[in-house]
């Protein structure tokens, strides 16, 4: 009798300790699935906030450094606006077109009014909207959205 | 015949073995998310600093042309294009061009930027005024561009 | 006789309660890490929204032909207070979410204008600042916390810069 109260002891002692050991193991597990996801919470802020600044910089230094007459002016491509930058290099003269297509922002060097396919410019940065827009002679209305965030940027010109 | 008994403790250690595995993990984790955010707020701040110096240098750009539109509007219709550049040339920084109505002048930031200003003076009936022709940023030092010679490992013979 | 795996039941108490004190201990630095990363990644999101804002005000003011037109649009956009010396600030307020809303002011985006009278114009300096009414959590700082700044010049000409204009 002795003997099977020890059994029985032994056994509930065995259980609860086992139990224990689950309960740890499983927190263990969600509390590492929690610091993984607060991770992968900061790294999609991140390219987010990577997308909208480094596309509102990269249009806002393109105009700024096109800011001369004549250089700068906005035309439909393929149903929405594109910039286009006028420059002249040896005699021959070049333009740059900056538009949105299949979800980036794209840049195109190119004889001036040559035809190009969307595809053939080069990549920017990814983003999953941009608008242009024409506000009045000299200012312009930049948008950029990434993940549902969304950033304006207005831009003015002096030689217009 | 003697008994031999071996009691070997199960599961021993396993506890303090999952904790330390979690809190390397958690603090893997928490390095990583630490240096990813402070490396975004680094970044986002030279980009605040690039606005700034462009912002700054703008200032100074339209302070010139202040002055220089105090000159043009004190010069009388009757003052010959000569005079109006010995005038004009007072003011730090600002040139002509070879054409004798362009004006030029450049205001230096501290990021490696520059504004450069062309203006056209022009006159009418009223007196003399200014046109702005361009007002574009660039950088002060272009990078350098040079092909430079690496030694290129050729293998072995 | 067999062998006997047996389990040492005070011993594995005891290892329970030390693992559970390190996680506790552990689990708090690690929690504090978190939050400070989560507000550090906020304060940079933060600065691009406001830079975009900031910008886009000052570009707009670049933009305009007069002094009249200027304030017109500060009058529109902003609320006005007067701190002193017949000079004005302008506010507008943002919500957590940096939409403009004057009930709920997360941020607040500030301009002060002073003027230089020039023969020919006005010189009108202009100061851009973005705060943040409360500091953000975790990160000790007291008071308002300034997010970004910006200032420059805008010269708006007697005649708008091109004569008959």
């Amino acid at each position: 009798m002795y003997k099977r109260n020890n059994i029985n002891q032994f056994s509930f002692q065995f259980i609860f300790i086992m139990l224990l050991y689950l309960i740890i193991a499983v927190l263990s597990v969600m509390i590492i699935s929690l610091g993984k996801n607060i991770y992968d919470n900061i790294n999609e802020d991140r390219n987010t906030n990577y997308e909208l600044r480094v596309s509102l910089s990269y249009i806002a230094n393109k105009i700024r450094q096109s800011d001369k007459k004549e250089s700068l002016e906005i035309r439909g491509l393929h149903g929405a606006n594109a910039v286009i930058i006028n420059e002249g290099y040896d005699e021959e003269k070049y333009q740059t077109w900056i538009y949105f297509y299949d979800g980036a922002i794209y840049e195109m060097f190119t004889d001036e009014d040559s035809s190009f396919e969307l595809y053939d410019g080069m990549k920017v940065v990814e983003a999953d909207f941009f608008k242009i827009e024409e506000i009045k002679d000299n200012l312009y209305k930049f948008t950029a959205v990434s993940k549902e965030e969304i950033a304006e940027l207005y831009l003015s010109l002096y030689s217009n | 015949m003697e008994n031999k008994n071996t009691n070997a403790s199960a599961g021993m250690g396993g506890t303090l073995i999952i904790t330390v595995f979690v809190v390397l993990c958690l603090m893997i984790f928490a390095a990583l998310s630490f240096t990813t955010a402070y490396s975004d707020l680094k970044l986002a701040r030279k980009a605040q600093d690039m606005a700034s110096d462009y912002y700054s240098i703008h200032g100074k750009a339209e302070e010139k042309l202040s002055e220089i539109s105090d000159i043009l509007f004190e010069t009388d219709i009757n003052e010959t294009m000569e005079g109006i550049k010995g005038r004009l040339s007072g003011i730090d920084g600002v040139s002509f061009d070879d054409k004798e109505t362009v004006l030029q002048y450049e205001v230096h930031g501290d990021k490696n930027h520059k504004i450069s200003v062309t203006l056209n003076i022009l006159h009418d009936s009223m007196g003399y005024y200014y046109e702005i022709s361009s007002w574009n940023l660039s950088n002060i030092n272009m990078p350098d561009y040079e092909d430079k010679i690496i030694d290129i490992w050729k293998g072995t013979e | 006789m067999k062998n006997k795996v047996s389990l040492n039941s005070r011993v594995s108490l005891w290892e329970i309660i030390l693992s559970v004190l390190i996680f506790a201990a552990a689990g708090i630095i690690m929690l504090n890490c978190f939050a400070i990363a989560r507000f550090t990644q906020i304060r940079a999101n933060d600065k691009t929204i406001a830079g975009a804002i900031i910008q886009s005000d000052f570009e707009i003011i670049k933009s305009l032909n007069t002094t009249d037109e200027m304030y017109e649009f500060l009058d529109n956009s902003y609320e006005r207070k007067n701190i002193g010396n017949n000079n004005y600030a302008y506010t507008k307020y943002f919500d957590k979410n940096w939409n403009q809303n004057s009930m709920d002011k997360e941020y607040a985006v500030t301009i002060r204008i002073s003027d230089e009278d020039m023969k020919s114009g006005n010189l009108m300096i202009i100061n851009i600042s973005a705060e943040k009414e409360k500091p953000y959590p975790f990160i000790k700082k007291e008071g308002m916390e300034q997010i970004y700044s910006i200032e420059s010049k805008k010269f708006f000409p007697d005649f708008g810069g091109i004569h008959g204009e």
